[in-house]
């Protein structure tokens, strides 16, 4: 039946039936390679999803936990130091203006008068609105304080903490996280418009802006826009490792168009201010608009005007080239091409752009993330971490107030270097050339009736050596040690009884040992109120031997020494090692009545929400009488006025100091510790090494000491202590110790006593001369004197 | 161009929304879980009423440190009587600022501004008073007796003593 020409062609069927085989393989095979390519990107796609919503569910950012000084209390009368004043107000942001104060944060100088407008105080136990202040200067005091809108006198002003530090994880960056709602419209117009002005109506991914930036490009041959949209750069910020391939590019898009999907714009806008790089501050990167807002203008974001706005936005496209403390020219030009790029999306009018771009670009100016009290900072850090693991520390954004005042801090720091400064130009044998051996001090401020930290400063240089030497090293307290042999004799000795003066051997463990006095003196007998001034060992292990050791012992003891003390004879010139932190901590007891306070560096801890997690309060203990601490500061005055520190009037000490000099076996401890009812400072300078110094505690560390309290004039004052009830004045005979015959004694002296121990016995030695004899004795020296 | 890249958009966010079943918008910061301290230390005792003290004597006697204050405008002529008095006021300051604060039961603020008191002049006795009251209100009856004891040591006139010798009969009714 074959029909030519009708001939079936098989070879052609087998080819056509061939081709819709394949052709059907080929679409089952795709059909399936499509589903699986589905799947993948599906599954893909919940993949990244379930890591964006980890990651937006979790905390997004590390916020560095942030360290603050105390506050600065300002009150007519108060005594000032302009220069530590001055910076001050630097530190804490306040910037120089010439006209009229305005705004928060204005500042104006004159020679008698300081006009400040106080940013907000918000501290845990006190807020208040910044307010308009006049302090008006006379010499070196605040002569008066007030508002000066309203003319309101001001008895007590305070001035907010100063940040002094940062707990930093590892990427070291700083933000302060800021809501949408606290951020002004117009910086939000600013950013979409530098950045993404089609924000609001795209879904993601911006086809348009992809174009017009391609054909700018295109035009102008260069790179000068990018097409991401702000989801993508935060997809790009946020999630990714910053490099460019196609895949990347790819994953970015998708990231986009998930975070587009789950969330508002309104969170991802607020997300993205807050995660932008926006420079760097030293060697912190400055993340955000919040922080960027206070790093460049010193103020919230909430009151950022339009040109700031402006320039904020600027610089997200190249932060450290547009910033306007790396070029303030092209910040601005970059600021104005902004503010155009406003008014082209209607946002803004003419008229304001006009006057915005001829404004200035006027910044806060900063001071890189030094190191503050760093010393200090790593001693509460310390007690920090008992509280917290050191990641909370780094990014949950606490906020941690303290005692410093960093004022005297500086004072203390500045004081140090200069002092052993000028001791390693004096004297020769104390330079060394490498720098971890060179000659080191510590200083220790303190409020010795709060137990409060004012200061500490370690060591000379914390970058050489971060080892502190107020709160690590144990060191032989030497004469500074006697005040405690002197107390536990209060019962039973009066600064009138007479010690021995002579040289004795004892014998201890089967040694035999052999005191000397720093020099050699004649007087075999001296008065424990001498004895005390002028530091003489003999006379004090002459009276820890009469007290017993054990009661030595037990009297040191009460002040919580860290220390094992032991009732050996060496104790009485302080042979064991002390924590300098715990001896400057005991003196406070004899300048606060007789209570002991603990040593207070920490005071609040916040979250960042504002709610206290930890507070920490003055807590005092007694461990004397106040009589007994009232003797002990009057026995101390007399190392100032007559002793060992009688130098410190040299120095320009005018105001009434008890103060007790240390100096330890061959010169390898210089010590001072001083106080008045107000302050107590104690400084220390040695080797590490235990090298000697070849001076006295009061040619090396006295100086510095007077230096400090020479900065700081704000706590220092002419009060001296009260004299407690449970203590007398008597009229006693300097030779007996008891109580001066009138017209029969030759050397009186007015002495305080514990009104339980004062001599009632009248001078045996001068009594019994009678009234004729007495009036030719009188007469003689009447006429020797000629 | 749009409506394609709608529909990826679309697709995607469901994929995405299936993947997570959760859709609502929030804030920013609702997210993030509040960090909780470990406990440390006593837990502050706090009075939900004032003291009954206050209402028996803000208005008489001592106890009030309203004091009459310096009249403004001109700067006070400089002498050191002058700076002593100025020093004890800005401290009654703080005292005034503290004592409310006690009066608000706000326990810890008042410590905290009563310290400031007594480092700015601790001469000043009713700082001392006030933060026995606050121990007091703290249960803690070691410092109070000890703030107690301080304030004495300032505060010799007879209306205080009587105050004093008051607040320490209540502390002595405190449990050890």
């Amino acid at each position: 039946m074959a029909v030519p020409g009708c001939i079936p062609d098989i070879a052609a069927m087998k080819k056509r039936r061939f081709n819709s085989f394949l052709w059907k393989w080929l679409i089952k095979y795709a059909a399936l390679v499509v589903v699986v390519l589905a799947v993948s990107l599906a599954l893909y796609g919940w993949y990244l999803s379930y890591k964006i919503e980890k990651r937006f569910s979790g905390r997004r950012w590390n916020v560095p936990s942030k360290v603050l000084s105390d506050l600065t209390i300002l009150y007519p009368g108060q005594g000032i130091n302009r220069t530590l004043f001055q910076e001050k107000l630097q530190r804490l942001g306040y910037r120089k203006v010439s006209r009229e104060l305005e705004h928060k944060g204005d500042l104006r100088l004159s020679p008698s008068v300081i006009d400040i407008f106080l940013h907000d105080l918000d501290i845990p136990s006190h807020k208040r609105e910044g307010l308009p202040a006049r302090i008006r200067l006379s010499q070196d005091r605040i002569a008066s304080i007030e508002r000066f809108d309203t003319g309101e006198y001001v008895p007590l002003l305070e001035l907010e903490p100063e940040e002094i530090g940062l707990f930093f994880g590892a990427e070291r960056e700083q933000r302060q996280l800021v809501s949408i709602k606290d951020v002004p419209e117009n910086l939000v117009h600013a950013v979409l418009a530098a950045e993404d002005k089609r924000f609001y109506q795209h879904h993601g991914m911006d086809p348009w802006g992809v174009l017009r930036a391609l054909y700018t490009d295109i035009r102008h041959a260069k790179l000068l826009q990018g097409g991401s949209t702000i989801t993508q750069q935060l997809a790009k910020s946020y999630f990714l490792t910053p490099k460019r391939t196609i895949s990347r590019k790819l994953q970015e898009l998708l990231m986009s168009f998930i975070i587009e999907a789950k969330y508002g714009k309104n969170v991802i806008l607020e997300i993205y201010l807050n995660e932008i790089y926006l420079g760097r501050k030293g060697t912190v990167s400055v993340n955000g608009v919040g922080e960027a807002s206070n790093f460049l203008f010193g103020k919230p974001v909430s009151e950022l005007s339009l040109p700031e706005c402006a320039a904020i936005a600027g610089m997200i496209k190249a932060p450290n080239h547009y910033s306007p403390y790396a070029n303030e020219k092209l910040c601005k030009e970059r600021r104005n091409a902004v503010l155009r790029m406003m008014k082209e999306n209607g946002w803004i009018s003419e008229a304001e752009v006009e006057a915005a771009s001829s404004s200035p670009v006027t910044t806060v100016g900063f001071a890189a993330y030094g190191r503050k009290a760093p010393y200090f900072v790593d001693y509460f850090a310390e007690q920090l971490k008992a509280l917290y693991p050191e990641d909370v520390l780094t990014s949950y954004g606490l906020t941690i107030y303290t005692t410093l005042d960093t004022q005297v801090q500086l004072a203390a720091e500045r004081a140090l270097e200069k002092g052993l400064e000028h001791l390693e130009e004096a004297y020769p044998a104390l330079r060394r050339t490498e720098p971890e051996n060179k000659l080191q001090g510590a200083v220790i401020v303190m409020q010795p009736k709060t137990g409060y930290i004012l200061a500490l400063a370690g060591g000379r240089n914390y970058g050489v050596s971060q080892f502190n030497r107020i709160a690590q090293a144990r060191r032989q307290p030497g004469s500074a040690f006697k005040p405690f042999v002197f107390l536990s004799a209060l019962d039973r000795f009066t600064p009138a009884s007479i010690l021995s003066n002579e040289p004795k051997t004892y014998v201890i463990d089967g040694k035999t040992w052999v005191p000397e006095n720093y020099e050699p003196m004649e007087q075999q007998f001296i008065s424990m109120r001498s004895a005390l001034a002028q530091s003489v060992n003999l006379a004090t292990i002459d009276l820890a031997m009469q007290v017993g050791l054990d009661r030595v012992v037990d009297t040191a003891n009460a002040f919580h020494f860290s220390t094992t003390l032991k009732p050996y004879p060496s104790i009485s010139l302080g042979a064991f090692e002390v924590v300098p932190l715990e001896l400057a901590r005991a003196y406070c007891a004899f300048a606060a009545n007789g209570v002991l306070p603990y040593p207070l560096s920490l005071k609040e801890v916040l979250d960042e929400h504002g709610q206290v997690l930890e507070r920490r309060h003055m807590t005092i203990e007694p461990v004397t009488t106040p009589e007994k601490a009232f003797m002990m500061s009057s026995l101390m005055r007399s190392v100032v006025t007559e002793g060992t520190a009688h130098s410190l009037r040299n120095l320009g000490i005018s105001f009434p100091v008890a103060g007790k000099t240390g100096t330890t076996t061959d010169y390898k401890d210089a010590w001072f510790v001083g106080y008045t009812s107000d302050i107590l400072a104690l400084v220390w300078v040695g080797f590490d090494n235990g090298d000697s110094v070849h001076l006295t505690g009061s040619a090396a560390a006295l100086p510095i000491w007077a230096d400090i309290m020479n900065s700081i004039p704000q706590y220092v004052s002419d009060d001296w202590f009260k004299v407690p009830p449970g203590v007398v004045t008597k009229t006693i005979c300097s030779d007996s110790g008891q109580l001066a015959v009138r017209g029969g004694c030759p050397n009186t002296v007015e002495e305080f006593f514990l009104a339980e121990n004062a001599p009632t016995q009248y001078c045996p030695i001068h009594r019994g001369v009678n009234p004729f004899d007495r009036m030719i004795r009188e007469g003689r020296r009447f006429f020797g004197n000629f | 161009m749009g409506i394609s890249k709608s529909i990826i958009a679309i697709s995607l966010g469901a994929l995405a929304l299936m993947a997570s079943g959760c859709t609502t918008e929030r804030s920013a910061f609702t997210y993030r879980r509040p960090y909780q301290p470990p406990p440390y230390g006593q837990q502050p005792y706090y009075r939900s009423q004032p003291p009954p003290f206050y209402r028996a004597y803000p208005q008489e006697g001592p106890p009030s440190p309203e004091q009459p204050l310096p009249p403004s405008g001109e700067p006070q002529p400089e002498q050191p009587q002058g700076q002593i008095g100025s020093r004890a006021l800005a401290s009654l300051q703080l005292t005034q600022q503290g004592r409310t604060l006690l009066q608000q039961g706000k326990i810890d603020d008042a410590i905290s501004v009563l310290e400031r008191g007594v480092g700015l002049d601790s001469n000043n006795g009713q700082n001392y008073y006030y933060l026995a009251e606050c121990w007091i209100s703290k249960g803690n009856r070691a410092q109070a007796e000890e703030f107690n004891r301080l304030a004495g040591l300032y505060l010799t006139d007879s209306a205080w003593a009587a105050h004093l010798s008051e607040q320490k009969a209540r502390i002595n009714q405190m449990r050890k």
